[in-house]
């Protein structure tokens, strides 16, 4: 049973060649590294590539994997290292608007009302910029402490509990210019 | 009250006072889109989920086909462990051949010129040097083997040996 397997115990087994197991920690791990590509790159296409490629990488450097740090640590700093070479790298026309949202089939049956509230985060946390949308989406994730946020971003911990604590504020004012937005629209 | 970046800032960090708090939240109570705002701002902070992006149901999968493409290489192809490729399943094959080689080759060519006499093909007498050949080739090969196998260590797994 690798499912039920903590993150050192299933890279234990890929070190062992279970390929499998890597395929576990990929699933795991998948919406967050996507999350954060994408807030970072802000093209759905690019986001999938971009976090494909640091899987890859991260499978590709398991064996140095030094165990004193969680492993989602690790692959988001990966993650955040390609999304911003993406970003170095990529050609001005890929500049486009982010879109409000993709079509999601495994999110189509949710709630209307926590699709509106998806919808108009997204296009506030679009008009952030990229290191507040880079950290916005480190916090919320959850799982990181402001240590390890820093661990990832490569900047001190206080650093980071400054920007989270501004980003959160300019979060909620690009907020509310949508949600007057869309009062006045619908005026 | 006027709600200044600062106050919404420790607002929404929970560092302010239950006065101030207090304010804020009647402040908010005449702001409609601000309330909104602010409710959402920490909705968010409550359901990780909210913020969370799905890729593509074949994400993994894509993954996976790049791993392996990346994986398809001859470090991969001879399993090892610390003691070398030898050990692994790799040895297992390796040695499963070279096995077929020796036994198939001594097969083939002392039944040749049994077969077929009028080749006029050379027939191996038994005595004392012939004798000591195949020893001397077996523990050769193995020489080699080990030689290949060291090398192979060094070569691709620098970290294991």
């Amino acid at each position: 049973m690798t499912g039920l397997l903590d993150d050192f115990s299933l890279i234990d087994r890929v070190l062992e060649g279970n390929s499998h197991a890597y395929g576990l920690l990929v699933q795991r791990y998948q919406s967050y590294a996507y999350t954060l590509a994408l807030r970072v790159v802000k093209d759905p296409m690019a986001a999938e590539e971009v976090a494909q490629d640091a899987f890859v990488r991260v499978f590709q450097a398991l064996k140095t994997f030094q165990k004193d740090s969680k492993f989602s640590t690790w692959l988001y700093r990966i993650v955040l290292n390609q999304a911003l070479a993406y970003m170095r790298k990529k050609r001005p026309e890929y500049t486009s608007d982010f879109p409000l949202d993709r079509p999601e089939t495994q999110e189509a049956n949710q709630e209307l009302l926590r699709e509106e509230r998806k919808m108009h985060l997204d296009r506030a946390i679009a008009g952030l910029s990229t290191d507040d949308r880079t950290v916005l989406t480190l916090f919320y994730f959850k799982e990181l402490s402001l240590e390890e946020m820093s661990e990832v971003m490569g900047q001190p911990a206080n650093t980071i509990k400054v920007k989270v604590h501004r980003a959160r504020t300019r979060l909620a004012r690009a907020l509310e210019t949508t949600m007057k937005e869309e009062v006045h629209s619908l005026l | 009250m006027k709600l200044t970046d600062d106050i919404l800032e420790r607002y929404l960090a929970g560092e302010l006072s239950p006065q101030e708090m207090e304010q804020v939240e009647q402040r908010l109570g005449e702001d409609a889109p601000l309330q909104s705002a602010v409710r959402l701002t920490k909705a968010w902070e409550d359901d990780a989920e909210l913020g969370l992006k799905m890729p593509s149901p074949d994400f993994a999968t894509r993954v996976m086909i790049k791993v392996l493409q990346k994986r398809f290489s001859f470090r991969e192809l001879v399993q090892t462990n610390t003691l070398g490729f030898l050990s692994g399943k790799s040895g297992m094959f390796l040695g499963a051949i070279f096995t077929l080689l020796v036994v198939g080759g001594g097969i083939v060519f002392g039944a040749l010129p049994s077969y077929y006499p009028d080749l006029n093909l050379p027939t191996f007498q038994a005595d004392r040097m012939t004798n000591g050949l195949p020893v001397i080739a077996g523990l050769f090969s193995l020489l080699l083997l080990f030689l290949l196998d060291r090398w192979v260590l060094k070569r691709y797994f620098a970290k294991d040996s």
